[in-house]
């Protein structure tokens, strides 16, 4: 036997007593409900599992109108109006006016005169007043009881919002055979508890009752909950990798010298990349002091060489251009001054952290976006060396398979592109190398020093299926709250 | 990087002028091998970026001679060959200090067709970029043999010194070229300051070039040349070396004769191309130090030669090689490591991990930022990232607030949004939040960022939210929410008139008599200066001063 609700139950209870159709007032009456809503709901229910069938009729009737309900509390208008007029023998069209709304006051005559009421000089005559009380009384017996067999309906029909038509629909009920089946033991009504409430549970009724099944494929509401960024997620997942293979974290300030960020790394003091339109120069602090010893190592490397096995690149370098300030182009512009401070000492250290280029922001671009680097020193540190800790470091990430290939950077020799199998595809994640002597001598670093780096937005875009970088930086709260947790 | 596109006709032709295979699906796999980046490599066409490294690569006909050993096994050819010559050219002592780096070569017996002159054109360009860095250091002009008349000077002319230049009828003088004609108005710049020019003229006294601007105009290069005369001038003998040995390179490849010039430079010492390669040295320990891995002879040997370059054996451990001499980019023994490696394949590197026995540090400040954003989050706060490059008007200005010392700024800013770096996180989150003004209320978010201040980095951790209804006793509650969560119960709310909070609804949050940041309700004058109609309140607070007060409960 099927589920029934309460009111199933007392309804199908009822109709077993007696085999033929029932109305709906039938059912209100033997049921004792007032709402008929619910006999409607009940009925469907039961017709649904087949224990009863619905016959429904419908027929055309006529109900009132939005203006016909208001004749039928206040009058209608004509009869107000002849009423004022009765009351009122002297009345002229003056005194309709300022007794009777505005827009009453015009219609209303029309309706008067086609009652056979005449105005001559402003004031009301009529030749047969008792006819006019007769029409009006017949008009306000229809507005009580309106009927399409009454001669008046295609009068009503014709004035405006006092009646419309309706398609009534007569629903019967007759109990089937299976309905005649259930035993009214089954049609006991429980007690069926939607809510579970502190005072509900604080009596003993929910011992008895039983709890009202839900639908659990609806929809509901979510919690408002905080999360993190999806950056933040991603760094901390690449902050714990690096930890985990005893690298330890470098921070650094934003605001840092032409000479370290560039010079120190070997990049040529003419190279297209340190120009004005790819490098954030700064007003404040237009010039940073670089130690002269420092600045004399730099020079002679770059214009000859030096006191290392290279040619240099030739040409002027300049220490003023050194010791302008700037915003960051990569990170390495700190590792490289950590090596400097502790150049004799193996080590592992990374940075996940901002750097700075003059792109404009568009889809793919932003002047200022995530860097991660790793760099590693020590005796005998090598490309091999280097490879195989990439390997791992992406196998960390999720990504065991990892291919290198050449690759050209200022700084490092050998150079190499990374690249891992992302989702079936190859993809150009990263760059690594080992720092170059020119770079690594000056600053008495005597062990190589392997490096590698990859930007995260690109890494993120990908995770998070981006075609638009602006939504990691100008997000879309609602696009925030439906990522997955990273 | 440079781009160069390349017909594969035209590499197929070549290809199977030396009796090999070209192979489309082949090049696009293994020409990265050799240290390029393919965009593009259809039936048609071959799109690549050329590394700085290899400007050696930037035609198609010195890509085809740099890749045949490396792809198809051909016997390397590091030698240009040279056929001595009888013309020559004298450079002014008075070109020292403006110019003084001058070479000269002529290719003969050229059959050119228009193709030919527009790869030559482009190889010249990418040079000018690649080498010359925008003609600076080297600057190169070719000119048709025929219709000039050696020996040739090279003499520093004053400025209203005229002649006919290349696309012009008529005569202009230098300082009219520099200001009108529009090569001369792009490379101005190298000559500012400068009272005499550099003038290339034959025994006519006809201007061949006015380097490194244009070119005069009767020396034109068209599809009746045979012969060319090749200048390059600049201020870098290796960069001009290289240029001119690479445009020679190209045009011998085309069937032409290389023959050189005697060039009696602005030092009196006479100087003319050599065409064959440097002799390198780079120690066997560096070599197997830095990729990690033994080789023997044999196998540097195929790699060097896969490279273009010539093994010419160990003598105790310095191994000699010999690469050619337009390779202007090995500058020191670790560039020849490279070579090696790239010859051998990175694919087969040796395994090892690093050794040296070390402790892992994560950042200092990493469990209270860790703490602070847990806190946050717990009560319900989204966290949001924005960018550091901010403006006055945002950051001071509509906040009522002061610049803390000072405030980092840009000299070549790209917008007017973003001139300094930010000192607060505040204005960020206020602008996220007007950017979400469509989405339903209440949103609350926050971020814990970098800020500058004296051009030094410090964090500090901003949150916002916009809601119906709460007002200051939800904000009060959120702070204590957020200090009961870090563990920091000795802390006061002092009221404060600055800033951009609602006067007589805002305060200092204090620890121990230190002010670690400040929080309110945003006046609403404020929240009008942003575009948003909303009820908000917020607070800011420094992760320096915050971190001073409050420690950590497992220390």
């Amino acid at each position: 036997m099927a589920e029934l609700t309460n009111p199933e139950r007392r309804m199908l209870r009822a109709m077993k007593n007696r085999l033929e159709s029932w109305s709906l007032e039938e059912i209100l009456e033997t049921c004792d409900w007032s709402d008929q809503a619910v006999a409607v709901s009940a009925g469907h229910g039961l017709s649904n599992h087949g224990y009863v069938k619905m016959s429904e009729t419908s027929v055309t009737d006529v109900i009132l109108g939005e203006e016909g309900e208001k004749a039928a509390s206040s009058g209608l208008l004509e009869a107000r109006l002849w009423d004022f007029i009765q009351s009122n023998p002297d009345a002229t069209m003056r005194d309709i006016s300022s007794n009777f709304e505005r827009h009453e006051a015009g219609p209303g005559v029309g309706l008067l005169k086609g009652l056979g009421i005449e105005i001559q000089g402003g004031s009301f005559t009529c030749d047969d007043p008792e006819s006019v009380t007769s029409a009006i009384s017949e008009r306000t017996e229809f507005i009580k009881s309106p009927s399409l067999e009454s001669p008046l309906y295609s009068h009503f029909k014709s004035r405006k919002n006092l009646v419309e038509m309706v398609e009534v629909v007569t629903r019967t009920w007759k109990v089937t055979k299976s309905g005649m089946n259930i035993p009214d033991e089954d049609l006991e009504e429980v007690v069926r508890i939607a809510e579970i409430t502190p005072e509900l549970l604080q009596t003993d009724t929910w011992k008895d009752a039983q709890f009202r099944p839900y639908d659990v494929s609806l929809e509901a509401n979510m919690p408002r909950s905080g999360r993190s960024h999806p950056m933040q997620a991603l760094i901390e997942r690449i902050r714990s990798i690096f930890l985990e293979m005893g690298f330890s974290e470098l921070v650094e300030d934003y605001v840092q010298t032409a000479g370290w960020n560039m010079d120190a790394l070997f990049i040529p003091q003419d190279h297209p990349a340190r120009e004005m339109q790819d490098t954030f120069y700064l007003d404040n602090p237009k010039q940073i002091n670089i130690d002269p010893k420092t600045l004399a190592d730099w020079k002679a490397i770059h214009e000859y060489g030096g006191d290392t096995e290279s040619t240099g690149w030739g040409g002027e370098f300049s220490e003023e251009v050194s010791q302008k300030g700037l915003l960051r182009t990569h990170t390495t512009v700190n590792t490289i001054q950590y090596l400097a401070q502790n150049p004799s000492e193996p080590c592992r250290v990374f940075a996940i952290d901002r750097v700075f280029r003059k792109e404009r922001i568009d889809r793919t671009h932003l002047p200022e976006f995530h860097q991660i680097e790793g760099i590693i020193m020590e005796p005998g540190a090598n490309l091999g060396m280097l490879v195989s800790t990439l390997k791992t470091f992406y196998a960390k990430m999720g990504y065991p398979e990892v291919r290198v290939r050449p690759a050209y950077f200022p700084y490092t020799e050998p150079s190499l592109e990374v690249e891992v199998k992302w989702r079936g595809k190859w993809l150009e994640l990263g760059g690594a190398g080992i720092f170059r002597p020119e770079v690594t001598e000056p600053l008495g670093i005597k062990d190589p020093v392997c490096a590698w780096g990859m930007g995260l937005e690109r890494l993120a875009m990908l995770v998070l299926g981006l075609d638009d970088i602006r939504q990691l930086y100008i997000s879309d709260l609602e696009w925030l709250r439906n990522q997955p947790i990273l | 990087m440079p781009t160069i596109n390349v017909e594969q006709s035209l590499l197929r032709k070549l290809v199977e002028s030396r009796g090999r295979v070209h192979d489309v699906e082949d090049l696009a796999f293994r020409l990265p091998l050799m240290g390029t980046d393919i965009d593009t490599c259809n039936d048609e066409i071959l799109d690549i970026e050329i590394f700085p490294d290899r400007p050696d690569l930037l035609s198609p006909e010195t890509l085809f001679h740099g890749m045949m050993p490396f792809l198809h096994n051909s016997p390397p050819n590091p030698r240009l060959p040279i056929k001595p010559g009888t013309i020559s050219m004298k450079v002014s002592p008075a070109l020292s200090t403006i110019r003084p780096v001058i070479l000269c070569a002529v290719v003969r017996g050229l059959n050119i067709d228009e193709d030919i002159i527009k790869r030559l054109m482009d190889h010249q360009e990418k040079l000018h970029f690649a080498l010359g860095r925008g003609r600076k250091r080297a600057s190169i002009g070719v000119h048709d043999l025929a219709k000039i008349s050696p020996p040739f000077r090279v003499e520093a002319v004053d400025r209203d010194h005229s002649f006919i230049p290349l696309a012009m009828e008529h005569e202009m003088s230098i300082d009219e070229i520099l200001e009108k004609h529009p090569k001369g108005v792009d490379y101005a710049h190298l000559l500012q300051g400068m009272e005499k020019v550099p003038i290339i003229l034959d025994s006519n006294d006809s201007v061949l070039s006015f380097p490194p601007i244009i070119n005069g105009e009767h020396t034109t290069v068209t599809t009746t040349t045979r012969d060319i005369l090749i200048d390059v001038t600049g201020l870098d003998i290796r960069a001009c070396e290289s240029s001119l040995m690479l445009i020679c390179l190209q045009l011998s490849i085309l069937g032409g004769q290389i023959e050189s010039v005697r060039v009696n430079g602005c030092d009196g010492k006479d100087w003319s191309l050599n065409g064959m390669p440097v002799e390198h040295k780079v120690q066997r320990d560096l070599v197997e130090g830095i990729l990690g891995n033994s080789f023997t002879d044999d196998q540097i040997e195929t790699a060097i030669s896969r490279m273009g370059g010539i093994y010419n054996g160990d003598t105790n451990g310095t191994l000699s090689i010999s690469m050619p001499r337009w390779r202007f980019d090995i500058l020191h023994p670790i560039d020849l490591v490279e070579e090696i490696a790239i010859g051998h394949g990175y694919d087969d590197l040796s395994y090892d991990v690093p050794k040296a026995p070390l402790t892992a540090i994560p950042r200092s400040d990493g469990q209270i930022r860790r703490r602070v954003r847990e806190a946050l989050q717990g009560l319900g706060l989204i966290q949001i990232q924005s960018l550091t490059l901010s403006n006055d008007k945002d950051q001071f200005d509509l906040m009522r607030w002061k610049p803390d010392g000072e405030a980092t700024r840009m000299t070549n800013p790209i917008t007017t949004e973003h001139t300094i770096l930010r000192q607060n996180i505040l204005p960020g989150l206020m602008r996220l939040l007007a950017a979400n003004r469509h989405h339903d209320l209440p949103q609350g978010v926050y971020e814990l960022g970098t800020v500058v201040i004296d051009h030094k980095n410090r964090d500090r951790v901003a949150f916002l939210v916009a809601e119906k209804s709460g007002g200051f006793a939800s904000l009060r509650g959120r702070i204590q929410g957020l200090m009961r969560d870090i563990g920091c119960s000795d802390w006061t709310l002092e009221p404060i008139e600055n800033g951009p909070w609602l006067s007589g609804r805002s305060a200092a949050i204090m620890v121990n008599g230190v002010t670690i940041g400040q929080c309110g309700e945003i006046d609403p004058n404020i929240s009008e200066s942003f575009d948003l109609n909303v009820p908000m309140s917020g607070a800011q607070i420094d992760m320096n001063a915050l971190s001073s007060v409050v420690s950590d409960p497992v220390h």
